[in-house]
């Protein structure tokens, strides 16, 4: 009965934070989540490729549970008129989840990008620190 | 404290997903009823509207077609299969991408063409010039490729559009109709939707055996996208080479 099961592992990367939210092929059954803030303490931690290993980690044990074979890969940055390159951690949790024996699909990039949209934040002068 | 916490929600969790079942879902009668894979749910009915997305490789096995992702939605369920209708394809935005470059004008456009079976199908083919061209060859390639995709929806099923469309027929017919006005690179159909079903079930596209020749020339002409631009004279040549041989 355990036959050829697959799912997907929609990854956001931001610099703040990393989600890891693993579905089924459809998109539409949640199997589990897991976020860099479940794994590290300090929030400045979140979006390290640590935190993301470790997420992965966690992602990657319920998805063997479940019996899945292999997992599709989506990646998203925060997109729109936010950064469009994926945070530090994406690398790495994809990387974990290989380690952990899970078969690796396709790799996708699918940060929303706007065909045109708002202004980004900052003002005329970006942002002074 | 945390342990405990995440031992009582896991459990939680797992009574949950014991009273899930898997189902079997399988692609339309389009592409031969090939299972696409499986998905968990507690309720039958809750499948229904559910969408997939997957390859043509997947689907027929063919390599160079790994860009070209078909979507299809969960229409009926019976017992544990679920069966599902064509609701539209994509690009993949990596290959989309690679494709837009610097000094070329990419010029998209939005059709929605009426198939002889009665299906509307928005159709969002995307061509690449050689050069920058002018707004008003932009508008010439617009209309130009409209019209072909009108034409082609009255004489054309809609299973024979989209055989030509993941085939790359269709695009050929209007790169063709469209050098009257310029050289163009290469033209795409970015993406379709179906937005009104029609009649019956579309026929199968029978393809898992693709035409030998058609794959290489496919590859040969994504390695050309991938040089550098000094190569590009070469590669137009090439391209333009197979065309004249069919004619």
């Amino acid at each position: 009965m355990s036959a050829n099961r697959w799912g997907i592992a929609n990854i956001y990367a931001s610099y703040n934070n990393i989600m890891i939210t693993l579905t089924d092929i459809t998109g539409a059954e949640t199997i589990t989540k897991a976020t860099g803030g479940m794994v590290v303490k300090q929030a400045k931690d979140e979006a390290s490729p640590y935190a993301a290993q470790r997420a992965a980690e966690r992602v990657a044990e319920i998805a063997k549970e479940r019996e899945l074979v292999g997992i599709h890969v989506k990646v998203r940055a925060p997109g729109g008129n936010k950064s469009t390159s994926p945070g530090p951690g994406a690398q790495a949790a994809i990387r974990a989840l290989a380690r952990a024996g899970l078969r690796i699909g396709r790799i996708e990039d699918v940060t929303p990008v706007p065909h045109d949209g708002t202004k980004k934040k900052g003002g005329r002068r970006g942002r002074r620190v | 404290m945390a342990p405990r916490k995440s031992k009582t929600a896991s459990r939680k969790i797992r009574d949950k997903w014991r009273a899930k079942e898997w189902y079997k879902i399988h692609a339309p009668r389009m592409f031969n009823e090939v299972e696409i894979g499986d998905t968990p749910s507690a309720d039958p009915s809750n499948l229904i509207g559910r969408t997939v997305d997957v390859t043509v490789q997947e689907l027929s096995g063919d390599f160079s077609k790994s860009h070209i992702k078909i979507k299809f939605k969960v229409t009926s369920v019976d017992g544990h299969t679920a069966k599902t209708s064509f609701v539209g394809h994509d690009l993949t935005s990596e290959y989309v991408r690679r494709l837009t470059r610097r000094r070329k004008t990419k010029t998209d456009h939005v059709v929605d063409v009426l198939t002889k079976d009665g299906f509307t199908l928005r159709v969002k083919p995307m061509s690449i010039s050689e050069t920058r061209i002018q707004t008003s060859q932009e508008e010439a390639i617009r209309r130009i490729m409209g019209e072909t995709l009108i034409n082609m929806g009255k004489e054309m099923t809609l299973s024979e559009i989209v055989k030509g469309i993941v085939s790359g027929d269709v695009a050929r017919d209007i790169a063709k109709a469209c050098r009257e006005v310029m050289p163009i690179r290469r033209i795409e159909i970015r993406k379709t939707h179906v937005l009104a079903t029609g009649e019956g079930e579309p026929e199968s596209i029978i393809e898992p055996e693709p035409e030998e020749d058609e794959s290489e020339d496919e590859s040969e002409d994504e390695s050309e996208d991938e040089s550098e631009d000094e190569s590009e004279d070469e590669g137009s040549e090439e391209e333009e080479e197979p065309e004249e041989s069919e004619d």
